[in-house]
């Protein structure tokens, strides 16, 4: 293998009106031919920056290259000009971005964008020959009439094949992989990857892949390259990466991903975050967050260490500054969980049955009704008290909705919301007003959750305002004690938002539910914007809460290894119906529904070998729920349909008291 | 020291009186429009539904009237009322009082929709934030989260498009003057300085000091209007406050 990219002191600063950010500062690495170079970090640690500056892409004029070379075969690319430039970046760089959604125009079609990225003059005919070509090597079905199709008539995952046809239009050396499958679901992301490996395999093109997801760095990745604060602190080979990780930053990372391994015990979390770049650093970045950092480490930057076959950065691994009388490691003291998870009581405090949310699609001038969006069709499910009930299932099954309809948010079209013996559809609304005392929400996003133009302590007071709680120096008592309780300090509450990071955020939406005192919270994926690390945070926050306070969660999710450490049962859902219940030992350990497995084996997983048998789901997507197919709804991507499933409904299979799917590989009766 | 016109009126004197004036009718047609925009912009948005449809219809109507046409009959109604009513309008000064008022009002009840339709669109979008979502969960009353979330995040809205209607106002008081609909030809304005000083142009040496003196008292006012909206936009905005 000979080395295709080099990369030697590389830094990027970015000039902001509070100072210099160094965002990249000081990168070397290589790439060889063939090679996947996994760039691996949190949000904010320089990763997409360094990217940019390879292909000279950096937003000036707030950011520049400051020094490094970035050597192309022999050729350094700091030098050239922006016209010589053009030819490499997509000639002999390829990119793909994270958002396939914004990266596509909407007004050309996807023939034309890909055309574009063509190299060289060519007719007509054989460069929509060649386009329609490059279609079909990414896997894209029909390709003769996507070509005149535009982006909005395509999926994401479809969104996401244009855009690698894009960029290995051209046939380069090197593809640039920015987040290539963060937006997307684990079926598609599953696809994907596989796509990108059978592509590199074919044209021996290195690829550098920038992600925060161990998981797509197991399956992916030849090397990592570990990024921490602007700077690499540890390259390895994946192998070694996963057996024994050297750097405390990544040994951090690995534990603090939740599964099924890690039940029961509060997950290990990074203290604080990423420190502020704009500052000199007079020893290791890491320190202030390190369990085993002792004075050399604030003192003294640490080196580059070379061990054979990879390096780190961490002066435990410094000869020099190594000690024998090192500081053991400071236990970071775990919450102190409460063991057991409590027994479903004899009466559920939520009961759904049932639940149909459908939105009316009106055509014409009169708004006639032209048809239903059946995004909740006929959805049960039942949650004890101080249980967790995972609800799982990829973009656009109608989670969501479900979340909403059973918090009165959306009006269910049918259907009965019983919560603790209370019926809750058809409620009127002062009633309700008053129950919403009961049920809280936590959403996704902990950037457009919060009112940016309240304080934190006027957004936690509205709840009890809103439910004429207490007086006012009572409330402003239970605020303290509220930001006391989610981690964050009492003087929070005269600050605005925007001051907060994504984890505190989450954690000020967390505390507004609390703040009256709720019985049940739906999640919707509180912990899917965050960072590893920050993730663990916010569970081990969610679970504390649980034990402490007997909470229900309904948790909406796609994360599975989320809902392994987590939820006491699953349900899985898949175009407005659910598909599989029962608890997540059983689910896990023996799914039982087709969807059920190829959703389970489509996560990347950090344990396994790449060559792990994959479960094949036909390709393509969820069809839409305005006009679900007939009979069983996941047939059409079935690996395993029969003539039957075409025709009818499958009826629900008990394999348990808790357990049961609804599939026609399981007929109904007894000794099943 | 611009010099008098052509009865000998002193001509900065009267272009510090025009002020009064374009203030007037700025700010008094944004206070008659405002109300109207507010209300019934983020209502649509908000409640959706039939009121949505009704407050739709509203402003689509209005809008379609053709404003100056709207006016210049609003005005020339007025002038044969007071014809009619000689005894209700007792002096002169009353006479354009009572002119600029429902010069005012008109124009407030006509450029109120290209604020309605804005604020519409943005409490749209607002409504399916999930801070708004949150603040239903927690069982906030339609008062409370209308006054406490949504109108504190149209207000930079309200805010540029004001200050853009008012500027607008004050350039549209100079352009109906000038055409003879405006206010009473007595009142001290801009536009009617520019009328006057159009016939003096033609003169022998030319007599352009007036109209140059409207120019630029009327573009200082526009620009110092423009200049203020952003200062205070930014003093309200908790993410650039230090």
């Amino acid at each position: 293998m000979t080395t295709l990219l080099s990369v030697e002191q590389l830094m990027t600063w970015f000039d902001t009106p509070e100072g210099q950010v160094r965002a990249v500062d000081g990168v070397d690495f290589q790439i060889q031919r063939g090679e996947t170079l996994a760039l691996l970090g949190e949000s904010g640690c320089g990763k997409s920056i360094s990217a940019l500056s390879l292909v000279n892409l950096v937003p000036a004029p707030a950011g520049r290259i400051v020094a490094g070379r970035v050597v192309l075969e022999g050729r350094d690319l700091r030098g050239l000009s922006e016209y010589a430039f053009r030819r490499v970046r997509g000639k002999r760089i390829g990119m793909i971005f994270q958002e396939p959604q914004s990266a596509l125009n909407p007004v050309l079609t996807i023939g034309e964008q890909v055309g574009e990225a063509l190299s060289g003059v060519r007719s007509a005919p054989s460069a929509r020959q060649r386009v329609i070509e490059l279609l079909k090597s990414v896997g894209i079905a029909d390709p003769e009439k996507r070509y005149g199709e535009y982006p909005h008539q395509l999926s994401g995952g479809m969104k996401q094949r244009a855009m690698i046809a894009m960029a290995i239009a051209a046939e380069p050396e090197l593809l640039i992989a920015d987040e290539p499958t963060t937006a997307l679901d684990v079926t598609i992301q599953a696809q994907i990857l596989g796509l990108l490996r059978n592509l590199q395999q074919r044209t021996h093109m290195a690829m550098l892949l920038i992600t925060h997801d161990l998981g797509v760095v197991a399956q992916m990745a030849d090397r990592v390259a570990v990024m921490y604060a602007g700077q690499i602190v540890e390259v390895s080979p994946r192998k070694e990466f996963f057996t024994e990780p050297h750097h405390p930053y990544s040994r951090k990372l690995f534990r603090s991903v939740p599964g099924h391994g890690k039940r029961g015990g509060a997950l290990e979390v990074i203290a604080g975050s990423v420190p502020d770049l704009r500052k000199e650093f007079s020893g290791c970045r890491f320190a202030p967050r390190c369990t085993q950092a002792w004075e050399a480490c604030y003192a003294k930057v640490p080196r580059w260490i070379a061990l054979d076959g990879h390096g780190v950065r961490c002066h435990l691994f410094d000869d020099a500054e190594r000690r024998d009388t090192q500081a053991s490691p400071a236990a970071v003291a775990p919450a102190v969980l409460v063991g057991g998870a409590p027994q479903l009581g004899e009466e559920p405090l939520l009961l759904v049955r049932d639940l149909k949310v459908h939105f009316p699609i009106t055509r014409g001038v009169l708004q006639r009704v032209a048809g239903y969006v059946r995004a909740v069709d006929g959805v049960s499910l039942a949650i004890g008290a101080g249980r967790t009930l995972a609800l799982v299932g990829e973009s656009g099954c109608g989670k969501t909705t479900v979340g909403k309809g059973i918090l009165q948010l959306i009006r269910p079209s049918a259907g009965s919301v019983m919560y603790d013996g209370q019926e809750l559809t058809g409620i009127s609304s002062s009633r309700m007003r008053a129950l919403r005392r009961q049920c809280q929400v936590v959403f996704q996003d902990p950037y457009s959750s919060l009112n940016p133009r309240m304080q934190v302590g006027a957004i936690l007071e509205e709840g009890m305002r809103a439910q004429h709680l207490g007086t006012r120096d009572e409330r402003e008592a239970h605020i303290v004690e509220l930001l006391l309780r989610v981690g964050l300090p009492p003087d929070a509450r005269q600050r605005y938002p925007h001051e907060f990071s994504g984890g505190q955020r989450q954690r000020i939406s967390i505390a507004r539910a609390l703040a009256v005192d709720p019985r049940l919270i739906v999640c919707d994926e509180p912990t899917s914007a965050l960072d590893v690390s920050v993730q663990a945070q916010i569970l081990n926050l969610l679970k504390e809460l649980q034990d402490s306070l007997a909470l229900s969660y309904l948790f909406i999710t796609h994360n599975m290894s989320v809902v392994e450490y987590l939820a006491h049962e699953v349900a899985v859902m898949y175009l407005g119906r659910i598909i599989e219940r029962g608890a997540v030992e059983e689910v896990f350990a023996a799914p039982r529904h087709p969807y059920t497995q190829a959703l389970l084996a489509a996560v990347p997983r950090l344990d396994s070998e790449r060559s792990r048998e994959v479960i094949r789901m036909a390709q393509g997507d969820m069809p839409s729920p305005s006009n679900p197919p007939s009979g069983c709804h996941f047939h059409p991507r079935c690996s395993q349909a029969m003539p039957e499933c075409r025709v009818r409904y499958p009826e629900v299979a008990n394999f348990s008291d808790t357990h049961s799917a609804t599939c026609h590989l399981y007929p109904k009766g007894p000794g099943n | 020291m611009l010099g008098t016109d052509q009865v000998g009126q002193d001509v900065l004197l009267k272009s510090l009186k025009s002020i009064r004036t374009g203030l007037v009718i700025g700010t008094l047609t944004t206070l008659v429009m405002l109300p109207f925009a507010m209300a019934l912009g983020v209502a649509a948005g908000y409640f959706r539904g039939w009121v949505d449809d009704v407050i739709q219809y509203l402003y689509t109507t209005l809008s379609s009237i053709p404003g100056v046409l709207l006016i210049a009959a609003a005005i020339l109604s007025l002038q044969l009322y007071m014809a009619l009513h000689p005894d209700s309008f007792a002096t002169v000064a009353e006479r354009s009082d009572a002119r600029l008022l429902f010069l005012c009002v008109i124009l407030g009840v006509t450029s109120w929709t290209g604020l309605c339709r804005l604020l519409r669109g943005e409490t749209l979008k607002l409504r399916e934030v999930e801070y708004i979502q949150a603040a239903h969960a927690l069982g906030s009353s339609h008062v409370s989260i209308l006054s406490r979330h949504v109108l504190p995040n149209v207000m930079h809205l309200v805010l540029i498009t004001v200050v853009l209607d008012f500027s607008g106002l004050v350039l549209a008081e100079a352009v109906l003057s000038y055409v003879g609909v405006g206010v009473d030809p007595t009142t001290d304005s801009w536009g009617n300085m520019i009328n006057g000083a159009r016939l003096e142009m033609a003169r022998e040496p030319m007599v352009w000091w007036s109209l140059a003196a409207a120019f630029v008292f009327m573009f200082t006012l526009v620009l110092a209007a423009n200049l203020f909206s952003d200062a205070v936009r930014d003093a309200f905005d908790p993410r650039l406050r230090k």
